[in-house]
């Protein structure tokens, strides 16, 4: 593996194959009473939010935390970023405190990739998101779910076909995804409106389509991409009603979809929009599994790009 | 129906020579040297010094209806339409209400379906009540029984250029085209 993990291209098959593994090891621990494993000990994680972020923040933290690494959460709000300070600036101070991984999310594109390769600082980077850019660790986990599902949980997943719908043109989530899908071998259709996908999205490694409903019946996996409402105003579509009518997975089309097929979304949801709230709450949503999964394989990152111990109980580096 | 066949006799197919025309349930069925088709049990129609178009399509009309019927209906414009050569028209979306819901073109549609004399296919509008701020449900326009596929805000013009692109793009996804008056009103 690369010392960095900035983009799901970082990774070729045999890496994501490794942290898929590495990480369905590790979520055999969420079944033990005490969940923490110490092979970080000692080692410092920062997590460094420029942007408001839930759920990838605590599933980092908890991640690191469950490995026993000491981690300092970083968020831009009442810091001295609010004062003007430079990415460079804050990344030299967490350099002079001893960061051996830094987690970074950024509302710019590529800041991760700045943060890596400036040598402002020694330790590994982790793209948590950027802009409208990548976020690999999403992708990682959304992969290792569908594998849960669709591939007996080992292997790669070759053949499967999914169906990623909504704004691919904002997503990182999407980008992410097609990459990674493609490298462990799945066929990705990305169903949007012209609007929402990306000048060049023909060079992407996946399909496009305008037209959901023929992408249901032979779907292994549908995932929902968060639309926001504001978009309406920026004229990428014409109203709410006209997007959840043409591009929003109810239940009619849910039930297009085969037996097997299971249902994904990254968060958060807007309930009656992208999604309704029946599909949402069906039980071939894997949607809450996702954040689960998250951990894990969030954990399985950490540890590869650390170089921590070998795998095994209580044995320590 | 008594007969559904006709003979239009020493027509001049697009300027050329005379010729007639046999029509048998709504198709040419054949086409000979003026005078020469057999007219059994057909209706016969002297064409003589007349010259035979394919029907003419109006891609800009003003039906006016719903909320000018005053001034013109989807039935006497398409009767107008019909007298003229012209077999199908598209209505344009500045009646009252604006043509830019499902509802108003369905309305027009069906108005021009029961004439029943030429096609009518309503425009829809680009934006909501031709306003050129936001677009208009382009797509449940082009979904509905009047299956929309040109959209228009007129004499109106779209004047935003970033509406003008969405609306563009937007379109594609069921191969409508934006039909556009090239003007600038802030100029003109």
């Amino acid at each position: 593996m690369k010392r960095h993990l900035l983009s799901a291209a970082d990774l070729d098959r045999d890496d994501a194959l490794l942290v898929l593994d590495t990480a369905a090891e590790l979520a055999q621990l969420t079944d033990r009473a005490v969940k923490k494993l110490p092979t970080l000990r000692g080692r410092t994680v920062v997590n460094l939010f420029f942007e408001d972020s839930t759920r990838t923040r605590i599933s980092f933290e908890a991640a690191a935390k469950r490995l026993s690494a000491d981690v300092i959460n970083f968020s831009a709000k009442g810091s001295s970023v609010s004062k003007g300070e430079s990415l460079k600036d804050t990344a030299l101070t967490l350099e002079a405190m001893g960061a051996d991984a830094v987690v970074i999310r950024h509302h710019a594109s590529g800041a991760p990739h700045r943060l890596a390769h400036s040598g402002w600082i020694q330790g590994s980077v982790v793209n948590a998101g950027d802009g409208t850019h990548e976020h690999p660790t999403q992708s990682l986990l959304d992969a290792f779910t569908m594998r849960r599902h669709l591939a007996g949980g080992k292997g790669d997943l070759e053949g499967r076909k999914i169906t990623i719908v909504g704004d691919v043109l904002h997503s990182r989530v999407a980008r992410s995804n097609v990459l990674l899908l493609a490298t462990l071998g799945a066929e990705v259709t990305l169903v949007a409106p012209p609007t929402l996908l990306p000048v060049g999205v023909e060079t992407w490694p996946c399909a496009t389509s305008y037209d959901f409903d023929a992408h249901l019946k032979d779907a292994d996996a549908v995932m929902m991409l968060r639309v926001q409402r504001e978009r309406m105003n920026a004229a990428f579509f014409p109203s709410a009603r006209e997007y959840s009518r043409r591009y929003g997975l109810d239940a009619r089309r849910m039930a297009q979809m085969p037996d097997h097929a299971i249902v994904m979304h990254p968060g958060p949801m807007n309930r009656g929009m992208e999604i309704a709230a029946e599909v949402a709450d069906a039980p071939r949503s894997v949607i809450v599994e996702q954040v689960a999964n998250g951990v894990s394989v969030r954990m399985a990152v950490l540890y590869l790009l650390l170089g921590g111990a070998t795998l095994g109980d209580g044995t320590e580096a | 129906m008594s007969s559904t066949t006709y003979v239009i006799r020493h027509a001049q197919v697009l300027g050329g020579e005379p010729a007639d025309l046999v029509l048998r349930d709504g198709v040419i069925a054949e086409v000979t040297a003026g005078g020469a088709a057999s007219a059994d049990g057909a209706t016969e129609i002297d064409a003589t010094g007349l010259v035979a178009l394919p029907g003419l399509v109006d891609l800009h009309t003003h039906l006016r209806e719903p909320g000018r019927e005053d001034a013109e209906t989807v039935e006497s414009g398409s009767r107008a339409a019909a007298a003229g050569g012209f077999t199908a028209v598209f209505a344009m979306a500045n009646t009252d209400p604006v043509a830019d819901t499902a509802g108003t073109v369905e309305q027009v549609w069906r108005l021009g379906h029961e004439a029943g004399l030429v096609d009518v296919q309503p425009v829809g509008a680009v934006t909501l009540g031709l306003g050129g701020q936001q677009l208009a449900e382009l797509g449940a326009m082009a979904t509905s029984a009047a299956q929309v596929r040109v959209f228009s805000d007129d004499g109106k013009c779209v004047h935003d250029a970033v509406i003008m692109r969405r609306a563009l793009e937007y379109v594609k996804a069921f191969d409508g085209v934006v039909a556009q008056h090239a003007q600038e009103p802030r100029l003109t």
